[in-house]
């Protein structure tokens, strides 16, 4: 127990640090790119494409631990699948947030139905509807269930994000591989590089310690029911 | 296909940084200080438990 909370301490201190450096990195050493896309605009790109990344990973821990629910239900399983959805929720608004800003600038609209958008818009109601449905549907084993099984499919719409660009075209560029996003200078993609270790780190902080609290909450929420049963009132 | 940029749109560049950034870390840190709240609420639980607890045993030795 002891090993664990000093595990997670360091994890948390570690995310802390990595990102300080990252911000220092991005706003001291990266150079100013894109001067016809906004110019400092493009700085928004270091926490834009890691935090999408953050929400496959999160997506992928959901998918995972949704079907391992589905094999073998256990409350372990079923808190991971959930902390790891409302992650991906939060790292999916944070791509959503930010898109739009940059792409203002960039395209001159805010949004554009075009493949990498929509998809990815796709991906985040995804999530949102597996939070939303253990939120407030109810905490029966047949919801459990029916989330952990949209948290599977779920997951099959990331692949289609991230080549939606190649596969389909539109307005977004591609950012790893293929034509690549202009990240010319060695410190943009160190810079990246470090938002993806980042954003690892944090996704790993959140699932780790949402996970903690949500099984925290089933088994405060069986004693409760067990002191029920055995005639012991609450409140008083 | 790189980004092509909207010579036209005079927004700034400044604004949408900031705005971005704002908002993304607004977003970041809403959703932890939901789960310290709902760590506080399940404390409370916890405590109301104990509570019960302690009453029905003393109920207990009474008896």
């Amino acid at each position: 127990m002891v090993r664990s909370q000093l595990g997670f301490a360091v994890l948390a201190a570690s995310t802390v640090l990595v990102f300080a450096i990252l911000i220092a990195f991005v706003f001291l050493h990266t150079p100013t790119a894109q001067m016809a896309a906004g110019g400092l605009a493009q700085k928004i790109f270091y926490f834009h494409v890691p935090a999408a990344y953050g929400m496959y990973l999160s997506g992928l821990v959901c998918c995972i631990a949704s079907a391992a629910y589905l094999l073998r239900e256990s409350d372990t399983r079923n808190a991971l699948a959930q902390a790891a959805a409302e992650c991906a929720v939060v790292f999916g608004s944070m791509v959503m947030v930010s898109g739009p800003l940059w792409a203002k600038k960039a395209w001159g609209v805010y949004w554009a139905w075009e493949p990498r958008l929509t998809t990815s818009l796709l991906s985040v109601l995804v999530y949102l509807a597996v939070v939303m449905l253990r939120g407030f549907v109810g905490s029966g084993p047949a919801e459990k269930k029916f989330a952990a099984a949209l948290g599977v499919l779920g997951t099959f719409n990331l692949p289609f994000i991230h080549f939606a660009v190649s596969w389909w075209g539109g307005n977004h560029p591609t950012v790893i591989g293929g034509g690549g996003g202009g990240l010319a200078h060695p410190a943009m993609r160190q810079a990246l590089g470090l938002g993806f270790l980042a954003m690892t780190l944090l996704a790993s902080v959140l699932i780790w310690s949402r996970t903690r609290l949500l099984r925290l909450s089933a088994r405060v929420e069986h004693l409760e029911h067990r002191a029920a049963a055995a005639g012991v009132s609450e409140g008083e | 296909m790189a980004v092509r940029g909207a010579p036209a749109d005079s927004t700034s560049a400044e604004l949408m940084l900031v705005l971005a950034y704002i908002l993304m870390w607004t977003l970041l840190l809403g959703f932890v200080y939901f789960g310290f709240r709902r760590q506080h609420r399940l404390a409370k639980r916890i405590e109301h438990l104990e509570q019960a607890l302690d009453g029905a045993e003393e109920d207990v030795h009474k008896e």
